[in-house]
């Protein structure tokens, strides 16, 4: 079984779409509807990495679910890298905020310090947890 | 390109940051641009519908009268792969393209800007930044008729900027230096960093193992460091003892690919007024933390009174080399057009230093939100926060950084105005326009404007034409704080962060009067007198205004407050006001009564 998902693939298990509805679809009515962007577009089968995860699933709670943003964003601020991309920080927050995302650990030597690792790739199994808490 | 290029003309060297001088193409005594950009009220969401709207709503609200007439579409709008090499408008958003756009907004009477990186790619992603690219970009921005280009950092090549490798920090910081020997002449000399080297400049600093590292220039992008001073520090060494000749340099040094301790090293001498560089690039790579002894590096000793350098300015240096490229493009594509830059590195490599070599405005840190809003949704700001989120933050940067700007520099640019986010009542709208306004920064609207009409709360904070001609003065200079409740005693140039305080600030005009602007930081009431000494502005800006002994000689002053419309006559060089509201403002302009 794939370890991983493709962003085509998270996008139509995000936002439950019928089997027979293809991938284009799927892809241009998400992105009309303003919750994908267009690198989303131009690389579907791209492996979602934690950063796609967070952009897709705040955009699509925002433009799909209509759930507004926690304004108060400060408790994201335990993530020692929240910062480091500066386009991505709201929606690090927000994910990580509602519970949807973890930070990961980081340990050195007797240090550890809580990040939200962007850039790694997202299991298959973080995802799916992703969508299981939003249906909750 | 491997490793950044090789620099040869020393227009583009640290030595050369205070010169005054700018390169082709960068037309000075422009006062701060006014207009809105999309990505405050639409994030990457902008689309041509939207910006058509918004062109209409700045003349329908006859927000272009009042000087706004930037029109500038941020990041979002363009396909994420070049065609042909080319920037290419993103299909579905932007249909129509952008000629047609810019035509459309140049119809309305107003200018047309857009966005770029000079990094590989844009922010939001698009593989479409500017590195390598200067030429044919610029060429396409000047077909399209664009007036202003605002020009971001990420994925930097150089740096460890976002979305850049990490281990870029190699090229921004020389490594750990222990010890140098010079030989030569029959002279041999060792010395040691620690007990014999001078450190210049902040951030250089000894370590346990005897060495030197931090040898670079600090990064300027989150609220930390003040901007004060010299952020480039150097390891220097003293001639003294060395005759006329040539010597062998050798460094013992150990490398990184981290901040404070990096692989790219400076090597120059300084003899009086000329400065000669002997090496300027990466020594090889060390083996696990192990110092090792460079090659010889040839140097010139002219007198004994020479210095040796040893240094790494390339974070600044490779920056506006970047910059200024990208600047020659537009010259070349057309030396009559007049395009405004705004660099958007976030203060990371101190622009303030060498922007206006190159561009009209500079951003002074990170973002003023990171919550930007979408059609429908207004985004959200915050007074304050630990970073660089917030008015206050932005604010308490850009106050003490006055004497960079001008008309014959450019902007210190606290980024664009959050006025209409949530987060931000009207008290806080108004205080943060007003201090943007005599701190002389771009006045960027950064709200869906279709929000917004004639007469409500919104519209008379940006409409307000009294503050606006502060911003516009002719007279171009930035407010000075003359006081802080905090009683510090440089207040125009200690960088306060506490914001339990309320600070005067004095701005000199065309007309021979002041603006004075009292702030409360504070979200409780600041109860009591506060007192503007017309004789301590003086004492502070004399130099700067226009006719500073007509302005204490007079009799009296006129006094207007800008907010309220207020007006008095006063003969007391004291100006009081009681009492200021949470994050509120009291803003005055004083004129010497005939």
């Amino acid at each position: 079984m794939n370890k991983y998902l493709t962003i085509v693939q998270f996008i139509r298990l995000l936002s439950d779409q019928p089997a027979e509805k293809t991938d284009d679809v799927i892809l241009s009515d998400a992105f009309e509807a303003g919750w994908i962007e267009s690198q989303d577009l131009s690389d579907p089968g791209k492996i979602v990495r934690r950063i796609d995860a967070a952009r897709i699933t705040h955009l699509y709670l925002l433009h799909v679910k209509c759930m507004n943003d926690i304004k108060d964003i400060s408790g994201a601020g335990v993530l020692m890298d929240l910062y480091d991309c500066r386009i991505c920080v709201n929606h690090i927050a927000q994910v990580y905020l509602r519970g949807l995302m973890n930070g990961v650990c980081l340990h050195s030597g007797k240090n550890q310090a809580l990040i939200f690792d962007s850039q790694s790739l997202a299991e298959k199994a973080d995802l799916l947890d992703i969508i299981y808490r939003i249906r909750l | 390109m491997n490793k950044p290029q090789s620099i040869t003309d020393n227009r583009y060297r640290f030595d050369s940051f205070a010169n005054g001088e700018t390169f082709p193409g960068r037309k000075t005594g422009r006062l701060p641009m006014m207009g809105w950009n999309s990505w405050n009220a639409f994030g990457s969401g902008n689309s041509e519908l939207l910006t058509k709207a918004m062109a209409d709503c700045i003349t329908e609200l006859g927000l272009d009268e009042l000087g706004y007439k930037y029109l500038v579409l941020d990041d979002g709008c363009y396909k994420n792969e070049r065609v042909d090499g080319l920037l290419s408008n993103e299909e579905i958003k932007f249909p129509s393209g952008f000629r047609a756009l810019s035509d459309y907004i140049h119809s309305k009477g107003l200018k047309f800007g857009m966005y770029n990186d000079i990094g590989s790619n844009l922010c939001a992603g698009a593989a479409v930044g500017t590195c390598g690219h200067e030429k044919e970009d610029a060429k396409s921005y000047t077909e399209w008729g664009v007036d202003f280009i605002k020009v971001d950092n990420c994925y930097y090549l150089w740096d460890n900027a976002t979305f850049s490798n990490a281990e870029n920090a190699r090229y921004t910081y020389a490594p750990a230096i222990k010890t140098i020997v010079i030989e030569g002449n029959g002279i041999k000399k060792e010395f040691s960093a620690v007990k014999d080297g001078m450190i210049t400049g902040a951030g250089p600093a000894a370590r346990d193992d005897g060495s030197i590292a931090g040898i670079g220039t600090f990064d300027g992008t989150g609220p930390v460091q003040s901007p004060v001073g010299n952020m480039s520090g150097e390891l220097t060494f003293s001639a003294a003892g060395l005759v006329r000749g040539d010597y062998d340099l050798f460094i013992t040094y150990t490398s990184g690919k981290e901040p404070e301790l990096g692989q790219w090293l400076q090597a120059a001498v300084t003899s009086g007024e000329k400065t000669e560089y002997f090496y300027d690039d990466l020594l090889p790579e060390s083996e696990n933390g192990k110092f090792s002894v460079s090659e010889a590096i040839r140097i010139h000793i002219e007198n004994d009174t020479d210095v040796i350098r040893l240094m790494n300015h390339r974070r600044q240096e490779n920056t506006l080399y970047s910059y200024a490229t990208l600047l020659e493009g537009f010259f070349e594509a057309d030396k009559d057009h007049d395009i405004v830059m705004s660099l958007c590195e976030w203060g990371k490599t101190q622009p303030q230093n060498w922007g206006y070599k190159v561009g009209d405005s500079w951003r002074i840190l990170n973002d003023i939100t990171f919550q930007v809003g979408s059609d429908g949704n207004p985004g959200h700001g915050e007074w304050t926060s630990d970073y660089t989120p917030g008015v206050a933050v932005q604010y308490n940067k850009a106050v003490i950084m006055d004497e960079f700007s001008g008309l014959d520099k450019g902007w210190n640019d606290p980024d664009m105005l959050m006025v209409g986010m949530d987060g931000l009542d009207i008290n806080m709208c108004r205080t943060h326009f007003s201090m943007w306004c005599m701190m002389n920064s771009p006045l960027m609207l950064g709200l869906d404007l279709r929000r917004v009409n004639k007469g409500d709360d919104i519209y008379n904070i940006i409409a307000n034409k009294e503050l606006i001609s502060l911003n516009q003065d002719p007279l171009g200079v930035q407010a000075k704080r003359i006081f802080t409740t905090t009683g510090a005693a440089h207040p125009d140039k200690e960088y306060i962060r506490d914001n339990n305080r309320a600070d005067i600030l004095a701005k000199p005009l065309s007309d021979g009067g002041l603006a004075i602007a009292f702030f409360n930081l504070d979200d409780t009431n600041h109860s009591g007198m506060l007192t503007a000494d017309l004789n301590e502005a003086i004492r502070f800006l004399g130099s700067k205004m226009s006719d500073s002994d007509s302005f204490i000689n007079a009799s009296s002053y006129k006094i207007k407050d800008l907010w309220t419309g207020e007006t008095a006559t006063v003969s007391d060089k004291m100006i009081e006001i009681q009492d200021l509201s949470p994050c509120g403002c009291t803003v005055l302009k004083i004129t010497p009564a005939l």
